[in-house]
């Protein structure tokens, strides 16, 4: 070890990256030359100072941009599992081959459980066309759901996978056993703990306990599973599943 | 079923690196905006990619490649190729530089400790560095990343990490050298020499 490769291993040394042999090496030389030990201390000094420095700085990541990037997980698993499909601009597509594809050969679970409200958000931005959105929307529903006759702005039974309240679109997943939601629009999720369980009539249900908004959650015989989303208590929620049954 | 373990288990492990990539962002865009947008595209690219990451390898090493090839190939107006040859010239500038200042001169003992009276000055300076030292000092000094990891990051060999984190540092120290003497922090002896450095480097 002379000067040089002395000069050479220094960050190495100081960034921990040096074999044993080495270390070893450069803190023997370290000891005899003086030459050394000043530019070892200036540049441990320096490392230091950097490295310090900069720990202090954090920058907290915009709220939005989170968001964008937990649809986007979402959307990856819309585009990956269903359709293996990349890029907003062939989201437009996959909205008239899906409801092509739910009539021939898909079982409408599957389009359910793939369609989320990030999708619905990517083609009006895509088509910019609200009003055929819509109508695909009335008619996904209307073709496999029974809508119950509530009050339509208050309370609406919709699919896993859609719930439209007015302006706003949640998103619900099938997670073990069904009892874990995802609130899309809002970016909430809804740890499964949340969920109750509880039994109308020999049928399951998972109801999340709220004073506001409550949702519940079940299964349907047929493998499909649906949601309910109203503005009301939670207990209100309950008389009104026990009215439906 | 929608989720699957391994993949649930990407996208978790996935999504706790954004506080490290949005800094990255904002530091190679200088703005805030474009370094949400390079985020949210590195995130695409990743969530869409997903089956290409082998797993037991550096998740967040592969995440900080993303976000790198993106930013020198999308957001750069000089391609990769002018960022590798950035900074080759001008190496023995650099050895002059610690042989003037450090080994000839005995360098004063106070005078090591100018960098602390700095203060943020240091963030301006890693600002003013061309992107490809600011690179090296950022994955080696802020997020610590081995040079195996910051080889994978920059798909270079180690060799070439070693001497590129080598020459970025002393271009950092020698830009610090020179605001310290317009700050008055050095004596005027040191600060000949390392202007002449500093006006060398850019």
């Amino acid at each position: 070890m002379n000067c040089k490769t002395f000069e050479m291993f220094l960050y190495n040394y100081l960034d921990n990256e040096t074999q044993e042999q080495e270390s070893f090496e450069l803190e023997v030389h370290l000891e005899k030359c003086q030459c050394c030990r000043n530019l070892y201390n200036y540049e441990a000094e320096f490392h230091n100072y950097i490295k310090s420095k900069m720990k202090e700085k954090k920058v907290d990541v915009p709220l939005d941009l989170k968001n964008k990037i937990l649809s986007n997980k979402k959307q990856f698993h819309i585009n990956y599992n269903a359709f293996s499909l990349k890029g907003l601009a062939s989201i437009s597509i996959i909205l008239f081959s899906v409801v092509f594809l739910s009539k021939v050969s898909m079982g409408y679970s599957t389009v359910s459980e793939n369609y989320g409200a990030d999708l619905l958000k990517d083609i009006k931005i895509v088509s910019n066309n609200e009003v055929k959105l819509n109508n695909w929307i009335k008619k996904h529903d209307y073709k496999n759901f029974k809508l119950l006759s509530f009050d339509k702005n208050k309370l609406k039974l919709t699919p896993l996978g859609l719930a439209f309240n007015k302006k706003k679109v949640i998103v619900y997943y099938h997670y073990k056993g069904n009892k874990l939601a995802y609130k899309n629009m809002e970016k909430l999720v809804y740890p499964e703990e949340n969920f109750k369980e509880f039994k109308v009539k020999n049928k399951t249900f998972f109801i999340k306990k709220s004073s506001d908004v409550s949702i519940a959650v079940w299964n349907n015989k047929n493998g499909t599973s649906s949601c309910l989303e109203a503005q009301m208590p939670e207990s209100q929620l309950k008389e009104v599943l026990y009215s439906l049954k | 079923m929608i989720f699957n373990t391994k993949k649930k288990k990407f996208e978790t492990e996935a999504i706790k690196y954004m506080d490290g990539l949005y800094y990255l962002g904002i530091k190679f865009t200088r703005d805030e905006a474009r370094a949400s947008d390079l985020v949210q595209e590195t995130y695409l690219k990743a969530f869409s990619n997903y089956k290409k990451f082998q797993e037991g390898t550096n998740l967040k090493a592969w995440l900080f490649r993303i976000l790198t090839n993106t930013f020198i190939n999308d957001y750069r107006k000089k391609r990769r190729e002018n960022l590798i040859m950035d900074f080759n010239d001008n190496e023995n500038i650099y050895y002059n530089w610690i042989e003037d200042n450090v080994k000839k001169e005995n360098r004063n003992p106070e005078s090591k400790y100018f960098f602390k009276k700095l203060g943020q000055d240091i963030y301006k300076e890693l600002d003013n560095l061309p992107d490809s030292s600011k690179m090296m000092i950022l994955y080696a000094d802020v997020y610590e990343f081995s040079y195996k990891e910051i080889a994978e990051i920059i798909d270079a060999p180690m060799g070439t990490v070693m001497s590129k984190l080598f020459r970025a540092r002393k271009m950092l120290q020698a830009r610090l050298h020179s605001r310290a003497e317009e700050m008055g922090l050095l004596k005027e002896k040191e600060n000949k020499k390392i202007n002449k450095v500093v006006k060398l480097v850019g």
